[in-house]
């Protein structure tokens, strides 16, 4: 028997979050089926369909989120970033976006952005800051004059006064040449020289009888006449080298002539040209200034401009017109990074891949004539140019697993600035001439959305981002399950539906939504955060509803939906059920045995998990006290298991050790197990399963156990309670409902119970029991039907029960371990030296 | 109508030529004749003999102080032959993109005697020295070689349109109108001027009028004389790309001075 002072009974009363009264139950005894799955009362809820509900804004019971990203959103300081954080399909970013909307809508949309030619440095393009909505009016401006230059310039240098100006300046450099060369031609022939091309240049050369005089004739005449000849030749050399050195300062006269004649010309397009472009920016310091840049830089380039323009392989007469598509305009063209013309409020922008250049911007370029070539017209902005005076959101795993992403973003952040370098100059990777755009200041908010771990690794091994991100924005992962969350969950429900054109749901739907989300948060009193999960059940039972031909989404079709869902997801599970029927994987369910107990656990695979039922057996024999748990000398068995195994250890010396030591060996193991096994939620069933070895008492197999232990024989909460109550259920339910099967569960655990109906529905009929327990020697117990027993005064258990039995045992151990009498030892010493003398 | 047949265009080129350019006219030349392409190069005797002179010197704009000593006879002979080469060379390839016929050969100062159905190219594309200033022609005072077809051809004239001198001569003109219209493109503007007074060339531009009006070609009679260049160039004036000349008396000297102050490329018809 029991006593009562030992471990008391507990009466536990839960609250059935708007579904009733929770029954009392008491720890030891079988659990009413009531506490087991505590189902929303659909009379409680006030409507009959989600038509009659509101909206609800937000989300339910993440009040503590929602005022981190308030005030995140809220504060406009240096490094006041936020880091919403919480499990998975929480709404994080559905909440992130409401709250990021509504700030954004009361800011003013930011200044526009562009890039223009830097006529002094064009490696270093300019960046232009202008107005909102003024970027594009300018960047059309500059295309007009552009394209008006390519019309209008060619005109003018066909024009009738331009050619003749230019054909006043060619004849008269044509006259210079002809007047400087003929008058020396003239001078020569007067003294029979003829001036003569050669392969490369000119020659004089004395002439006979209209032809080039012939060595032996020139050989022939007197000494004096060749001299007069040699003279003249000399003399007209020195003439005609005189008048070859004139020749280049010719040409430069005339190109600066021409050259001049084109600034001229051009001067009087341009300035009407950009006439209307001052008209209109004139009240944009900047943008005048540049426009002076531009018309300076036209002016100069007049000569580049017409020999751009001439077609290909003319001979340079310099005379046609520019083309109309010429490269060289591009420079007087704008690149508009970012306009907000038309646009109300700040800006959020979603980056879903946030890599260094879609952050940042990148440099595109073009391939001309096999090589790259690029200029400010092909810088491309990225997501921080875009939500530059508003807000960037970005999930925090992308951007970590994004190339160079994180870095860039920390490097943006700290410089207030955007840079826009590629990612081999930005890793030094590349030694080629690019781009190096004037940074852009930086005024934005940046909302990482991710992981509780992301964020905890990250503050753990990234010394910058406290720095960079000071909010922190956690989303619970459950929330109270009370009647007024259930009003709110109800409300969610609402407008999820309404938002997704979904059907209204029936109360009884939202009813078994609420079960589903509070067996999904594995506690009877809370209901599942994560909204997603949730939304994707209210979809799919919309879905059977459109193939039912009803107009509302009813209790039924969430409840067929779960089933689908969970029958969609049970290969593995059905799989493992089938090996224990067909004995292949060994789980009794009667009878009794010495050191063998039904363990419990949870596989979780993908996004299913489910309880798997475990033979656990125990073999002790004499020793030193070793507890040796075989899943961890095979490297099976997780730390946190091993641990457990441990504590065991630490439980039976503390109980039976006090006066020696442990003399005995046993092992531990998880039968037909094959892989790894982590957790300690199966200690209490080794611990029952060694107590049985030791006291030689058989547990009864009908029971399964789950729990854990602490050093005192307490027991201790696990996770997963409901899959695994269900795991071995399904077993028993196969083979038979007697009545006797039933599970041992830690009494903490019972206020998580979410059980299916059929469980709950075998227990009110008495064919399946839940029996929580508080205590080692309360399941032992049970298990055995034997009484644990209690120490009197001396430590002494009475004769026939459980403690007794493996006192008795333990003894008979030290017994046979105890060293021999010192007489005998001395006899067994001396016969070993008169061997080894022989 | 008397038509002008040419079989062959014979072109010269020497030293001062580049010979892509003077090929590749040449060769288009002959393409639109329907005719053969048959190059020379001709090697200048007199530069030869200047070799030989003791003081021998020349200038050049690529030479590093301009004036240089003369090259030697051997280094002028390599460098003339690797000249007419080349010029061999780019007549091969212009003539056979436009798979033509076509020959070539070199010659000492002299071209071989031309026959009947021979157009001779000359001053092809010869580079000017410094600005538009030119030594004298060779082929000055060498009527004798020209033959009785001749086209001066600068090659890339800016000029447009064709003027038509025409000497009264009635079968020469004809011969003359066959060349224009078959060298000429369609929508190209003719002018007829007459080369001399007399009422046998105003009868010639007359008929000359007529015949290109009934074939659809723009046409009109040109007011003043041929012989004054500013008709040609001034302001107003034709411009035109071709002038071409049918001559009783030959008058090669008309032909180069309008060749020489126009700008535009010359056919000489005699």
């Amino acid at each position: 028997m029991t006593d009562e002072r030992s471990y008391p009974r507990r009466a536990e009363v839960a609250s059935g979050g708007g579904s009733g009264e929770v029954p009392q139950w008491q720890v030891g005894e079988p659990l009413p089926a009531a506490v087991l799955r505590r189902c929303c009362d659909e009379a409680t809820l006030g409507f009959r369909t989600t038509e009659e509900i509101p909206d609800l804004p937000g989300l339910v019971g993440q009040e503590r989120a929602l005022a981190a990203i308030r005030f995140g959103i809220g504060i406009r300081r240096k490094g006041f970033n936020l880091f919403a954080f919480g499990p998975s399909g929480a709404g994080k970013h559905t909440l992130v976006r409401e709250l990021l909307e509504r700030q954004a809508a009361s800011e003013p949309a930011p200044d526009d952005w562009c890039y223009v030619n830097n006529f002094s440095d064009p490696h270093c393009p300019r960046a232009l800051r202008l107005p909102t909505g003024r970027a594009v009016p300018f960047r059309d401006a500059m295309k007009r004059l552009a394209s008006e230059l390519r019309v209008a310039l060619p005109a003018a240098f066909e024009r009738e006064d331009y050619r003749s100006r230019r054909e006043v300046i060619d004849q008269q450099f044509k006259h210079r040449h002809e007047e400087a060369f003929g008058a020396l031609q003239r001078k020569a022939e007067a003294k029979s020289v003829a001036l003569i091309r050669t392969p490369m240049g000119l020659a004089l050369a004395p002439m006979h009888e209209g032809e080039v005089i012939a060595p032996d004739v020139f050989q022939r005449k007197p000494a004096a006449e060749r001299e007069r000849i040699r003279a003249d030749i000399e003399a007209l050399q020195s003439e005609l080298e005189a008048t070859v050195r004139r020749i280049p300062e010719w040409e430069r006269e005339l190109r600066d002539a021409v050259r001049q004649l084109n600034r001229d010309t051009t001067a009087v397009v341009v300035g009407h040209l950009l006439h209307e472009a001052r008209d209109a920016f004139a009240d944009l310091v900047e943008v005048i200034g540049y426009l002076g840049e531009v018309e300076r830089d036209i002016l100069e380039h007049s000569e580049d401009l017409i020999a751009a323009g001439r077609p290909e392989g003319a001979p340079g007469q310099g005379t046609e017109a520019p083309s109309v598509d010429l490269p060289l305009l591009r420079r007087y063209q704008v690149n508009v990074i970012v306009e907000h013309s038309g646009s109300k409020g700040a800006p959020i922008v979603f980056e879903d891949n946030p890599t260094h250049q879609n952050l940042v911007g990148r440099i595109e370029h073009l391939a001309r004539f096999g090589a790259l070539v690029t200029d400010f017209n092909l810088i491309v902005p990225g997501a921080l140019h875009e939500a530059n005076g508003g807000y960037l959101v970005v999930d925090a795993q992308r951007l970590l697993m994004a190339n160079y992403g994180w870095e860039s973003l920390k490097r943006v952040l700290r410089a207030d600035e955007i840079r826009t370098v590629s990612l081999e100059q930005l890793l030094s990777l590349a030694s080629t001439v690019s781009l190096e755009p004037q940074p852009i200041p930086l005024d934005v908010k940046v909302v990482l959305v991710g992981s509780p771990f992301l964020y905890y690794m990250l503050s753990e091994i990234d010394p910058d981002f406290p720095e960079l991100f000071k909010v922190a924005a956690e989303f619970d992962d459950r929330i109270d399950r009370t009647p007024a969350s259930l009003e709110l969950y109800a409300r969610l429900l609402a407008a999820a539906a309404r938002r997704q054109k979904l059907r209204p749901l029936e109360r009884s739907a939202v009813a078994r939504i609420i079960d589903e989300a509070t067996r999904l948060s594995g506690d009877a009193s809370k209901l599942t955060a994560q909204i997603r999960s949730v939304l994707d059940l209210l979809q799919e039972a919309d879905h059977l509803a459109t193939d039912a031909g009803k107009t509302v989404i009813g209790g039924a079709e969430i409840e067929a939906a779960i089933e689908a869902r969970r029958r969609r997801s049970d290969r593995i599970y059905r799989r493992l059920q089938e090996e224990i029927a067909r004995n292949t994987l060994r789980i009794e369910s009667d009878g009794a045995c010495i050191g063998q107990v039904n363990g419990l656990s949870v596989i979780t695979l993908g996004g299913t998990s489910f309880g798997h039922p475990s033979r656990i057996t125990a073999q002790v024999r004499l020793g030193k006290g070793e507890l040796i748990d075989i899943e961890r000398e095979v490297s099976l068995g997780g730390p946190i298991h091993s641990k457990g195994v441990l504590i065991l250890a630490g439980f039976l010396g503390g109980r039976f050790g006090r006066s020696g030591p442990l003399s005995l060996a046993a092992s531990l193991v998880f039968e037909q197990s094959y892989g790894a096994v982590e957790g300690d939620s199966a200690s209490a069933a080794e611990l029952f399963a060694l107590l049985s070895a030791l006291a030689e008492a058989p547990i009864r197999q009908s029971l399964a156990v789950t729990g854990s232990v602490d050093q005192l024989g307490r027991i201790q909460a696990i996770g997963g309670a409901n899959e695994k109550i269900e795991g071995f259920f399904d077993v028993c339910a196969s083979r038979g409902l007697t009545g006797e099967q039933g599970v041992l569960i830690p009494a903490s655990n019972v206020q998580h119970l979410m059980l299916r109906q059929e469980v709950a529905e075998a227990v009110a009929a008495s064919r399946f029991r839940i029996v929580p327990i508080d205590m080692i020697d309360r399941g032992i117990e049970l298990l055995t039907g034997i009484p644990a027993g209690v120490a009197d005064a001396s430590g002494n258990y009475p004769q026939g029960t459980i403690n007794h039995r493996v006192t008795v045992r333990l003894a008979r151990f030290a017994k046979q371990l105890a060293p021999p009498p010192r007489a005998a030892m001395r006899g067994r010493m001396r016969r070993a030296l008169e061997k080894d003398n022989d | 109508m008397t038509e002008l047949t040419i079989r062959r265009v014979v072109v010269a080129c020497d030293v001062s030529c580049d010979v892509r350019l003077t090929m590749n006219a040449a060769a288009e030349l002959a393409q639109r004749l329907g005719a053969a392409v048959h190059g020379v190069f001709l090697e200048d005797g007199g530069l030869r003999r200047l070799t030989e002179l003791p003081f021998g010197r020349q200038v050049s704009l690529s030479a590093a102080d301009i004036a240089e000593p003369l090259m030697s006879g051997l280094e002028l002979a390599n460098m003339l032959e690797a000249f007419g080469t080349a010029a061999r060379q780019a007549l091969a390839a212009a003539a056979d993109k436009r798979r033509l016929d076509w020959s070539f050969a070199l010659a000492q100062d002299v071209l071989e005697p031309l026959g009947p159905g021979d157009l001779l190219v000359i001053e092809a594309s010869a580079r000017a020295f410094s600005g538009a200033w030119r030594p004298h022609s060779r082929w000055e005072g060498r009527e004798q070689e020209l033959g009785d077809v001749v086209l001066f051809r600068r090659g890339g004239t800016e000029g447009s349109g064709i003027v038509l001198a025409l000497s009264g001569d009635e079968t020469l003109d004809q011969r003359l109108l066959s060349a224009v219209l078959t060298l000429g493109d369609p929508a190209e503007e003719i002018v007829i001027a007459p080369l001399e007074g007399g009422s046998s060339a105003q009868g010639a531009t007359t008929r000359a009028l007529d015949r290109l009006q009934s074939l659809g070609r723009r046409a009109r009679i040109g007011a003043l004389s041929l012989q004054d260049a500013e008709w040609l160039q001034g302001p107003g004036a034709p411009h035109p790309r071709l002038v071409a000349i049918a001559s009783r008396g030959g008058q090669p000297e008309l032909a180069r001075a309008v060749f020489a102050k126009t700008g535009a490329d010359v056919l000489l018809l005699r």
